[in-house]
C-alpha cells in the first residue's frame, strides 16, 4: 500500500462585504468599490460603441451603393469624427481610473458622471445625424437612464432623464428653427423629406412622447432599484446584527476561557505540592498514586494548553481593520521560534536544521508567528527522539510555488499521518490515533490556528506525509504578499 | 527560621506555597486580601513577603501594596522587606512584566516570578533573599 | 552654535520621564483598577533609552552625544505635549491606551526626525531600534485594546 500522500490545502476567504455603503438623502447608494468597477465597465462599453461607429462608417463608405444599404442614408464622416472624440475622452477616463494619484483627485462618482455627461452629448450627435424624429435613435438615452437609476439614488438619478430630455428637445428645437439641418438615416425615397412645418403638432406630440417615456422609465427603474437596495440594506443590517451577536458570544466565551485559567493553576499547584511532598519529605505514596498524580498533571497541563490555544484562535478573529498590517520579516520570526523551542528539542536529542533567507511579507506579525510556531512545534512534538527537523524559508522553494512566492517549510521524520486522515488534519480538535498515543497533551487546535492564518492571508498549505516516516508542511505565501500595506489591508478587509 | 507573609487571593495557591515554605522551617501567615495584609504588616513586620499582583476588584492590588510597603519603610526609616512578586498577569494580559521592570518608584520588589510557581525556584529565591535582604 | 545630539537624547529621556510622571499622577487618581494597571505597564517606557547603553560603548555614546545636528534644533518639547493632555479620574482603559499611543507616536516621530539626519552612522542603528521598539509597543497596546482584556468580570 502506498501510504505516502501529498495534498494541497487552500481556503477561500469568506464572502466579500456588501455593495452598499454611503447613505445619500436617506437612501443607500453604491460603495466606491462598486462604482470603480462600473467606471471600468462603462469604459469598455464605450470602446464597443466606438467600434460600432467606425464599423458603420466603414460599411457606409464601402457598401453605400449596394442593396445592403438600401433604405439607409449614410451621410458624411460624422461617425468617424464622433468615434475619434469619444476615443480621446475614453482614453482620458481610462487614465483617471487606472492611476491612483489621478483617481484621488477625481473620485469614482465624479468619473462616472463625467462619462455619463460625455455619453449624453455623444448620443445627441447620433440622434441628430440619425434623425431626431421618425427614427428610434432618441431611445439610445434609455440605457443611461436605466443605469443611473441603478448606480445612484432616486433623486440623483433624476438628473439623467432631465439632461437627456433637455438635450433631445434642444436638438429638435434647433432643427425646427433651422439652426441645424434636420437629417434622417432612412433614405428619402423610403420616408419622404422631412418637413417640420408640415409635421407641426405631431412633432410636439412625438417629442412629448419621447420625453414622457424617459421619465416613465426613470420612475419605474428607480422604484425597482430602490426596492432592491432596501432589501439589500435590510439583509446587511440582519447580517450585522448576526455578526454582532456572534462577536458578543465570542467575547463572553473568551472571558469564560480566561476564568478557567485560575482554577487550573490552583489544581496544578496542588498536584505540584503532592509531588513535592513525595520527593522532599519522602512521604509514602503508593506508586499507583504517584502515577495517577502524573497523569492528572498531564491532563491539567493539556487543559492549560487548550485554553492558551483557544485564546490564540480567538485573537485571529479580531477584525483586520482594528489591526495594523506591516512588513514582517518572516525569517526573523522563524529564527525566534526555533530559539524558543530549541531547549525542548535538545531535551529529546532532536536537531533542527535550517535553510533560511531573508523574506518579507505584509500582515500582522502575531498571526505569522502563530503559524510558524505551531508548524515547528508540531514537527518537534511528533518527531521521534534523536531525529532531525528541517526548517526552510526561501522564495519559490516548492514545486507548486511561483518564483516570487515566499515558502516556509517544516519537515520531520516522525509519526506521519494516515492517508485517509490528511484531509481532516486542519479541522478543529482533530487528532489522529497516532498523535494521541505519541502526545496525550496535544489539543488538536494548533493546526486549526494554522488554517485560520492561511485562510486570512490566502496562504496555500502543501502537505506531504508518510505514515511512520514523517510529514512535510509547506506554507506558500501568495505572490504580491510583499505588496503595500494598503493593498493587504483592503484585501483582508474584503473578507470581513 | 523566618516569618513569611503570603498574600494571594487564591487560597489553594497560597496554601501550596505556604506548605512548601513551612516545610523549610519558616513561620507562615497567609492573607487573601491586600487590606487585611496591610493590617497584618502593621501589627507584625514580616521577614519576607510573597505577593500576587491581581486581586478581585483591584487588578493592580499587588503593585499598589508593594509601593505602600516601600513608602512605609522609607518613612519609618526601616530597612525594606524583601518582596517576591508571583503572578499570572502576563498570561492574562500580554504585558511581559519581568525582573527587568523592578523599579523603586513603580515596582519596588526584589523578584518577579511567573505562575505556575516552581516550588524549587521559590525556595531558592526565598533562601537567597533572607540571607541577602538588600539584594534582588 | 550647533546643537549637539546629546541635548536631543536628553530631551527624549525627559520625555519618557514626563510620560511616567503623567501616568503616575493619573494612577494616583484613577478609579478604574484596569486603568491603574495599565499605568504600571506604560510607565516602563522610562527605561526604553537604556538601549543606548546596551548598543553603544561608553566611548561611542560619548562621541555620539557631541555630534552636532545637521538641521536646527527641533521644537520637540515634552512639556508642550503633556500639558495638552489630561486624563480624568474615571478614564477607562481604552482612553488610557489611546493617550499612551498618542505619546508614543510623538516620540517615534521625534526619533525618525533624528534618524533622517544620521543615516549610516552608529547612532542610526540605535534610533532604528528605538523606533522599532516603540512601534511594537504601540502595536501591543492596540492589540490589548482590541482583545478586550479589560471587560469587567465578577471574579478574577
Amino acid at each position: 500500500m502506498n501510504d505516502h500522500v501529498l495534498k494541497e490545502f487552500f481556503w477561500e476567504k469568506p464572502a466579500a462585504a456588501s455593495y452598499i455603503s454611503a447613505r445619500s438623502g436617506g437612501e443607500h447608494q453604491m460603495s466606491d468599490k462598486v462604482l470603480i468597477r462600473n467606471v471600468a465597465w462603462y469604459i469598455r462599453l464605450r470602446w464597443i460603441s466606438i467600434s460600432l461607429l467606425v464599423l458603420y462608417y466603414a460599411a457606409s463608405a464601402l457598401l453605400s451603393r449596394t442593396d445592403f444599404f438600401k433604405g439607409i442614408q449614410p451621410r458624411g464622416p460624422w461617425p468617424l469624427l464622433l468615434a475619434l472624440c469619444l476615443s480621446f475622452a475614453n482614453t482620458v477616463f481610462f487614465l483617471f481610473s487606472e492611476n491612483i494619484k489621478l483617481g484621488k483627485l477625481f473620485p469614482p462618482v465624479g468619473q462616472l458622471w463625467a462619462q455619463i455627461v460625455t455619453d449624453l452629448f455623444g448620443i445627441v450627435i447620433v440622434v441628430h445625424y440619425c434623425g431626431s424624429v421618425g427614427t428610434p435613435s432618441p431611445f439610445l438615452y434609455v440605457l443611461h437612464i436605466a443605469l443611473a437609476c441603478i448606480f445612484f439614488s432616486t433623486k440623483t438619478s433624476l438628473l439623467v432623464p432631465i439632461m437627456a430630455s433637455m438635450l433631445y428637445c434642444g436638438c429638435v428645437a434647433l432643427e425646427f428653427f433651422g439652426a441645424l439641418t434636420p437629417r434622417s438615416i432612412f433614405a428619402p425615397e423610403a420616408f419622404g423629406p422631412l418637413k417640420y412645418s408640415v409635421m407641426g403638432q405631431s412633432l410636439i406630440w412625438q417629442v412629448t412622447a419621447v420625453t414622457v417615456i424617459f421619465f416613465l422609465l426613470w420612475y419605474m427603474v428607480s422604484r425597482l432599484s430602490k426596492i432592491l437596495r432596501l432589501r439589500e440594506s435590510q439583509l446587511i443590517r440582519a447580517n450585522e446584527e448576526t455578526r454582532r451577536t456572534h462577536m458578543e458570544k465570542e467575547k463572553y466565551s473568551i472571558q469564560m476561557t480566561h476564568q478557567l485559567k485560575s482554577p487550573l493553576d490552583a489544581i496544578r499547584s496542588n498536584i505540584s505540592l503532592l509531588l513535592y511532598y513525595k520527593q522532599h519529605k519522602h512521604q509514602e505514596l503508593p506508586l499507583e498514586a504517584v502515577e495517577l498524580l502524573h497523569r492528572i498533571d498531564i491532563r491539567a497541563k493539556g487543559m492549560t494548553n487548550l485554553i492558551v490555544d483557544v485564546l490564540k484562535l480567538s485573537r485571529l478573529n479580531t477584525p483586520m481593520e482594528k489591526l495594523t498590517p506591516k512588513t514582517v520579516e518572516i525569517d526573523l520570526l522563524v529564527k525566534e521560534a526555533i530559539d524558543e523551542m530549541k531547549s525542548n528539542a535538545d531535551n529529546r536529542g532532536i536537531s533542527i536544521e535550517t535553510d533560511i533567507e531573508p523574506l518579507s511579507v505584509v500582515g500582522v506579525d502575531d498571526h505569522f508567528k502563530m503559524l510558524i510556531e505551531n508548524l515547528i512545534a508540531n514537527a518537534i512534538i511528533y518527531s521521534f527522539d534523536g531525529a532531525a527537523v528541517r526548517v526552510s524559508c526561501r522564495k519559490g522553494a516548492h514545486e507548486s510555488a511561483l518564483p516570487g512566492e515566499a515558502v516556509f517549510t517544516v519537515a520531520d521524520s516522525g509519526i506521519g499521518i494516515p492517508e485517509d486522515k490528511v484531509p481532516q488534519m486542519f479541522d478543529d480538535y482533530f487528532r489522529t490515533k497516532e498523535a494521541i498515543n505519541h502526545n496525550s497533551a496535544s489539543t488538536g487546535i494548533g493546526l486549526a490556528i494554522v488554517k485560520k492564518v492561511a485562510q486570512t492571508y490566502g496562504i496555500r498549505l502543501s502537505v506531504s506525509s508518510h505514515l511512520g516516516k514523517g510529514t512535510t508542511v509547506s506554507a506558500i505565501f501568495p505572490a504580491g504578499a510583499a505588496d503595500t500595506v494598503d493593498a493587504v489591508r483592503n484585501n483582508t478587509m474584503d473578507a470581513e | 527560621m523566618a516569618y513569611i507573609l503570603i498574600i494571594d487571593d487564591d487560597p489553594d495557591i497560597a496554601n501550596a506555597s505556604a506548605n512548601v515554605l513551612r516545610s523549610e522551617g519558616h513561620e507562615i501567615e497567609t492573607q487573601l486580601v491586600p487590606e487585611d495584609a496591610m493590617k497584618s504588616i502593621e501589627k507584625r513586620r514580616p521577614d519576607l513577603i510573597v505577593l500576587d499582583v491581581m486581586f478581585p476588584g483591584d487588578a493592580s492590588g499587588g503593585f499598589e501594596l508593594a509601593r505602600w510597603l516601600s513608602r512605609k519603610f522609607k518613612e519609618t526609616k526601616q530597612s525594606p522587606v524583601p518582596v517576591v512578586m508571583v503572578s499570572a498577569i502576563n498570561q492574562k494580559v500580554p504585558f511581559g512584566f519581568s525582573n527587568s521592570d523592578i523599579d523603586d518608584a513603580w515596582l519596588p520588589v526584589s523578584e518577579f516570578m511567573e505562575k505556575p510557581i516552581d516550588f524549587e525556584i521559590l525556595k531558592s529565591k526565598v533562601k537567597f533573599l533572607l540571607a541577602n535582604p538588600r539584594n534582588g | 552654535m550647533e546643537t549637539p545630539l546629546g541635548k536631543m537624547l536628553d530631551r527624549a529621556q525627559e520625555y519618557v520621564d514626563s510620560m511616567a510622571h503623567f501616568f503616575a499622577d493619573f494612577r494616583d487618581r484613577a478609579t478604574d483598577d484596569y486603568s491603574r494597571l495599565l499605568t504600571y505597564h506604560i510607565a516602563r517606557h522610562k527605561k526604553s533609552l537604556s538601549l543606548l547603553h546596551s548598543l553603544l560603548t561608553p566611548e561611542e555614546l560619548s562621541r555620539v552625544r557631541t555630534t552636532p545636528l545637521k538641521t536646527g534644533e527641533d521644537d520637540f518639547l515634552p512639556e508642550r505635549v503633556f500639558n495638552s493632555y489630561y486624563l480624568v479620574s474615571e478614564s477607562k482603559p481604552s482612553e488610557v491606551i489611546a493617550t499612551a499611543i498618542d505619546f508614543l507616536e510623538v516620540l517615534v516621530g521625534f526619533y525618525e526626525w533624528l534618524d533622517d539626519q544620521f543615516q549610516g552612522m552608529p547612532i542610526s542603528k540605535v534610533l532604528k531600534e528605538l523606533i522599532e521598539k516603540e512601534g511594537k509597543e504601540i502595536e501591543k497596546l492596540r492589540s490589548i485594546e482590541t482583545e478586550s482584556f479589560f471587560e469587567k468580570q465578577d471574579t478574577k
